[in-house]
C-alpha cells in the first residue's frame, strides 16, 4: 500500500517565497515603490525641515507679470514686448547685479515692439540672461524666430540659459506625479546649454551642481516645522516680489527701485493661474503650485549659497544589502519571535528619526521607504526561512 | 556750561523728543480687497483686516514684501467693508483649457 504523498516543506517554502516575491514586485510596480512613497516622504521632510531663511533673501528679487499687469493690453501672449522693454529699462536703471528674463521668445509680435525689445536688451548696462527652449522641441517657425532673436540681441553680457525644470519622468509605464525636485540637466542638443539659474549664478563666480541635482529648497522666515505641519504659512515672501505694473509705475508710486533692486539678481517672469505653475516638495502639505520663476529663484539661491542636498550613490545599494541582512538575522532570532510587532513599530520610528536627522544635519536624503521595505522583507524572509519546528511553534511553546 | 546754554540744550532736547519720529510706511503692491487698493500707503504697523479670500501683498519699510491672506483680524464694518469679488489667484480645479480661471460649474 502506497502512503499519501506529502509535499516536502522546502517546496512549500519555495512556493511561498516565489508567490511572495511576485506579489511584492506587482505592488512595487503598481504603486511605484519605492519611488512614489519615497518621494512623498522626502517631500514631506523637505516641506517641514528645509532650511528656513533668517530674513527675506537679500540677493534675489522677483518681478511678476500677472493678469493685472496685462489688463490694459489687448493680448496676453506673447507678453507685450514694449512692456518687457520698459521693465528692463526700469530695472537696469536701478543697477542690479543681473537681470534674468524667464520668458520664451519663439514668435513675433508687433514688429516695432519686437525691435524695441531687441534694442533695449542690447543697450542695457546690467548683464542679462535670457531663457530659451531647445530648438529640437520647437516647430520650424518658432525655432527660426527664437534663433534669430537670440542672435540679434547678442552682446557681451547677454547670455542664454534653458528654461526646463527637473521633473523626473523616466519610466513611460508610470504616470509621473510631475513634481519638480531637481535642477534640469544641460541641454545636450544645444551644446550643453546650462539651465537659466546656472547661467545667472555663473555671473557671480564659479559654482557647481551636485551629481544628484536635487534642489536645495529654502523656506521663508517666520514659521517652524510644527506650525508648518499644522498648515501655517509665513507671511514673508521667500524673495522680494514686486508686481510688474508697480515697477513700471515707480516714478509716480514712489517705489524705491534702486534700494529694492540694486546689486540684486532680478528675475522677471509670469505668474498666471493657467501657465507655468508647478508642484514642488513644498506643495506636499498645501497643494500649492509655484511659478517657474520662483523655482528658478530657488535654484539660483542654492547655487549662490553653494548649498547641496546629497543623495546616496552606490552606498545606497550597500545600505539596502546590509539592512536586508540585518532583517533576515532579526527575523530568525527565536527570542524575538513574540516581539515582532513592536520591533516593526520601533523600526519605523527609528528610521523616521534617522531620516530627519540626516536631512537636517547632513543635508542628505536617507532612503527611508526603501530601507523600511527591505528591513521588513528581510525580517519576513528570516522568519519564514527558520526550520519548520521553530517557525510554527505555537506561542508560549508547549 | 552756562545756564543759558543748559536752557538751550534742554529746549533742543525737548523739541527733539516732541517731534514725532518719521513713521515707516508700507505700500500695498497687490490687493483684491477694496479697502487696500494697490499703491495705498499705510503705517508700517497697521493691522490689515481682511475678509476670507482677501489677499494683499505689501512692501514694508524694512524693504521686505509680505502677503497677508484673509480672514485676518476683523473685517472693516459697514457698506465700505464689501470686497471686490475677485476669485482666488490660484484655482485648485484642474484646467483643461489654455485660458480660464475655473471650470464652469
Amino acid at each position: 500500500m502506497v502512503g499519501k504523498r506529502t509535499t516536502p516543506p522546502w517546496v512549500k517554502a519555495a512556493l511561498a517565497a516565489l508567490g511572495g516575491a511576485a506579489l511584492f514586485v506587482l505592488v512595487f510596480f503598481l504603486i511605484h515603490l519605492p519611488h512614489g512613497p519615497e518621494h512623498w516622504s522626502a517631500d514631506l521632510r523637505t516641506a517641514l525641515f528645509a532650511k528656513m531663511l533668517d530674513r527675506q533673501h537679500d540677493r534675489i528679487a522677483l518681478i511678476e507679470i500677472t493678469d493685472a499687469t496685462l489688463a490694459p493690453y489687448p493680448y496676453v501672449s506673447p507678453t507685450d514686448r514694449k512692456l518687457l522693454a520698459d521693465l528692463i529699462r526700469a530695472v537696469d536703471a536701478s543697477a542690479p547685479k543681473a537681470i534674468g528674463l524667464d520668458v520664451i521668445f519663439d514668435r513675433p509680435s508687433e514688429p516695432a515692439k519686437d525691435e524695441l525689445l531687441r534694442r533695449t536688451i542690447r543697450e542695457s548696462h546690467a548683464p542679462i540672461v535670457l531663457g530659451a527652449l531647445d530648438s529640437a522641441t520647437l516647430p520650424a517657425p518658432a525655432r527660426d524666430f527664437q534663433s534669430a532673436f537670440l542672435k540679434d540681441v547678442q552682446r557681451d553680457g547677454v547670455r542664454v540659459g534653458h528654461l526646463y525644470l527637473g521633473e523626473e519622468h523616466r519610466d513611460p509605464l508610470i504616470v509621473s506625479e510631475h513634481v519638480i525636485r531637481k535642477i534640469a540637466m544641460p541641454s545636450a542638443s544645444e551644446g550643453d546649454r546650462l539651465s537659466f539659474a546656472e547661467v545667472l549664478a555663473g555671473l557671480d563666480g564659479p559654482h557647481h551642481v551636485d551629481e544628484g541635482r536635487e534642489i536645495f529648497w529654502v523656506l521663508p522666515p517666520g514659521t517652524n516645522w510644527w506650525s508648518r505641519l499644522r498648515g501655517s504659512r509665513s507671511e514673508t515672501d521667500t524673495f522680494l516680489t514686486l508686481p510688474a505694473e508697480q515697477v513700471l509705475a515707480h516714478a509716480t508710486s514712489g517705489l524705491p527701485l534702486e534700494r529694492l533692486l540694486g546689486d540684486k539678481f532680478v528675475l522677471i517672469g509670469g505668474n498666471f493661474s493657467d501657465r507655468d505653475q508647478h508642484l514642488t516638495p513644498l506643495s506636499v502639505l498645501s497643494d500649492d503650485r509655484f511659478t517657474g520663476l520662483f523655482i528658478h529663484a530657488q535654484i539660483l539661491a542654492q547655487l549662490l549659497a553653494d548649498a547641496h542636498i546629497y543623495e546616496l550613490g552606490v552606498t545606497y545599494y550597500a545600505l539596502l544589502a546590509v539592512v536586508a541582512a540585518a532583517g533576515v538575522w532579526t527575523g530568525r532570532r527565536e527570542e524575538l519571535h513574540h516581539g515582532h510587532l513592536w520591533i516593526e513599530f520601533i523600526s519605523v520610528a527609528v528610521l523616521v528619526a534617522i531620516s530627519i536627522l540626516c536631512f537636517v544635519f547632513g543635508r542628505f536624503i536617507f532612503p527611508f521607504v526603501s530601507v523600511l521595505v527591505v528591513w521588513l522583507a528581510g525580517m519576513a524572509a528570516g522568519h519564514f526561512s527558520k526550520p519548520a519546528a521553530q517557525a510554527h511553534e505555537p506561542a508560549g511553546g508547549r | 556750561m552756562s545756564n543759558r546754554a543748559r536752557v538751550f540744550l534742554f529746549a533742543f532736547a525737548a523739541l527733539f523728543a516732541a517731534t514725532p519720529a518719521a513713521t515707516a510706511e508700507m505700500i500695498v503692491l497687490e490687493s483684491n480687497v477694496a479697502e487696500y487698493p494697490a499703491g495705498a500707503r499705510l503705517p508700517d504697523d497697521w493691522v490689515l483686516a481682511l475678509p476670507s479670500g482677501g489677499r494683499v501683498r505689501v512692501l514694508l519699510g524694512s524693504q521686505e514684501t509680505k502677503v497677508f491672506v484673509g480672514p485676518r483680524a476683523e473685517p472693516p464694518p459697514g457698506p465700505t467693508g464689501a470686497t471686490t469679488a475677485v476669485p482666488s489667484l490660484r484655482s485648485h480645479d484642474p484646467i483643461g483649457a489654455t485660458r480660464g480661471e475655473r471650470n464652469p460649474k
